[in-house]
């Protein structure tokens, strides 16, 4: 028998018979890990950078308090990270989601590699609030999901690879957004501000797997235990 | 734009919208060939703010992404009206309950496709940088159906912002416009009835 996991602004999020978690949400747009690991913009770079960028700086914060990039020292009042010469995106800044990749001999990357995060530009994913994070047996971060467009019918594998503020639910990433059909803010000056779908039509559907890792695109996931 | 290409236009969205643009265009349009583009109604129109935001999230390792994603509230600005000048136009005007701004967006009352927006504050001054017009604004598969206007805030309107629409561990980072022309996914009478 399903249950209540819990409500956020009228969704219920329902643990069903088969140990999957779903809702039913509208779809904000997540940018932050696009770092141009697959040949995409960037979600955040100086204003002196000649390229585009998903997000607006604004929402990585600034001088003194970088709450939404990556710095040297791992803490607000550090410096950005600047992508260097060797980097998918020389200049842009790194942008951080909450799942960590692993490098291709499997050892942790360090915190400044651009490869170390999930690529909103390229990789469908789909972020969740800490309820869900905490409010499930097995482990969220990484692991399997599927979101649907209940609009279109149009639907995409996708991996659980960042979190989200404690009364939002129903996020993803660009690469989702397009997938399913979503306005992404095809050719706005700044696609992750601009597109989504209205949070009041429940017309998106997320059905998450926790405990199994995602395979998207040939890739599989870690599961990364929070 | 003659008729028959009108029509071509018109048919290559829903027959529902056909049918109501055929209707507003009514009864005008067959004598009106020569100036048929000035008689047609503009596309759709749906404003929202977007009051972005982040959260600190509590009880993360030390390794861990210490904020959340962005994530936004958001505001609507009051349905577009058609309104007539010569030519039909869209336009939206109106304030939300948290910025002391009235906000003024007309799609095609100067030409067809052209988007002027503005922002007045309290003493009917724009802001800095508005107006702004942008040529080509209707939807299309050659123009984006959403532009974004970034407005600028104080820390007053930071702080009451924080205070009345934010909840606890969360800080405003930006404040911006988003103009959907002949969007689905935007309008505050979603699923748009057609």
């Amino acid at each position: 028998m399903s249950t209540i996991i819990g409500n956020i602004k009228g969704s219920d999020i329902v643990g069903e018979d088969d140990g999957s978690v779903t809702f039913t949400a509208g779809a904000q747009l997540d940018g932050d890990g696009a770092n141009g690991q697959f040949g995409e913009p960037p979600c955040y770079a100086p204003k002196s950078y000649a390229g585009k960028t998903l997000d607006v700086l604004a929402n990585a914060g600034g001088p003194g308090n970088w709450f939404g990039v990556v710095t040297d020292t791992g803490e607000e009042d550090g410096h950005p990270v600047v992508q260097g010469s060797g980097d998918p995106c020389p200049g842009a800044f790194v942008s951080a989601t909450s799942l960590h990749l692993p490098g291709k001999d499997g050892k942790p990357l360090p915190r400044s590699s651009p490869f170390k995060y999930v690529d909103s530009a390229t990789v469908p994913f789909v972020v969740v609030p800490p309820m869900i994070i905490r409010g499930v047996a097995g482990v969220v971060m990484g692991c399997r999901a599927v979101v649907t467009n209940t609009k279109n019918g149009k639907s995409v594998e996708a991996v659980v690879a960042d979190g989200g503020p404690s009364n939002k639910l129903g996020e993803i990433s660009l690469a989702c957004a397009k997938a399913i059909g979503v306005p992404a803010g095809e050719g706005s000056t700044h696609p992750a501000n601009s597109g989504g779908v209205d949070a009041d039509s429940h017309i998106i559907h997320y059905r998450l797997f926790p405990g199994v890792a995602a395979m998207v695109n040939g890739v599989t996931y870690p599961l990364q235990p929070s | 734009m003659g008729i028959t290409k009108l029509l071509m236009v018109i048919g290559a969205h829903s027959w529902m919208r056909a049918l109501a643009c055929l209707t507003v265009v009514g009864s005008s349009s067959l004598a009106a060939t020569a100036k048929d583009e000035a008689a047609a109604v503009a596309p759709t129109l749906a404003c929202e703010i977007r009051y972005h935001f982040r959260e600190r999230l509590e009880g993360v390792k030390a390794d861990a992404k210490k904020f959340s994603a962005p994530a936004y509230e958001k505001e609507a600005l009051p349905q577009s009206m058609v309104a007539a000048n010569g030519a039909q136009w869209r336009l939206v005007q109106g304030r939300v309950a948290h910025l002391p701004y009235l906000f003024v967006i007309k799609l095609g009352a100067k030409s067809a496709g052209t988007l002027e927006v503005n922002i007045l504050d309290g003493d009917g001054k724009p802001l800095d940088g508005y107006p702004q017009t942008i040529v080509h604004a209707s939807a299309g598969a050659a123009n984006p159906s959403r532009r974004e206007f970034e407005i600028p805030i104080n820390d007053a309107i930071r702080k009451s912002v924080e205070k009345t629409l934010l909840k606890k561990n969360q800080f405003l980072t930006s404040v911006s416009l988003t103009i959907a022309v002949d969007d689905d996914f935007l309008s505050r009478n979603f699923p748009k009835a057609r």
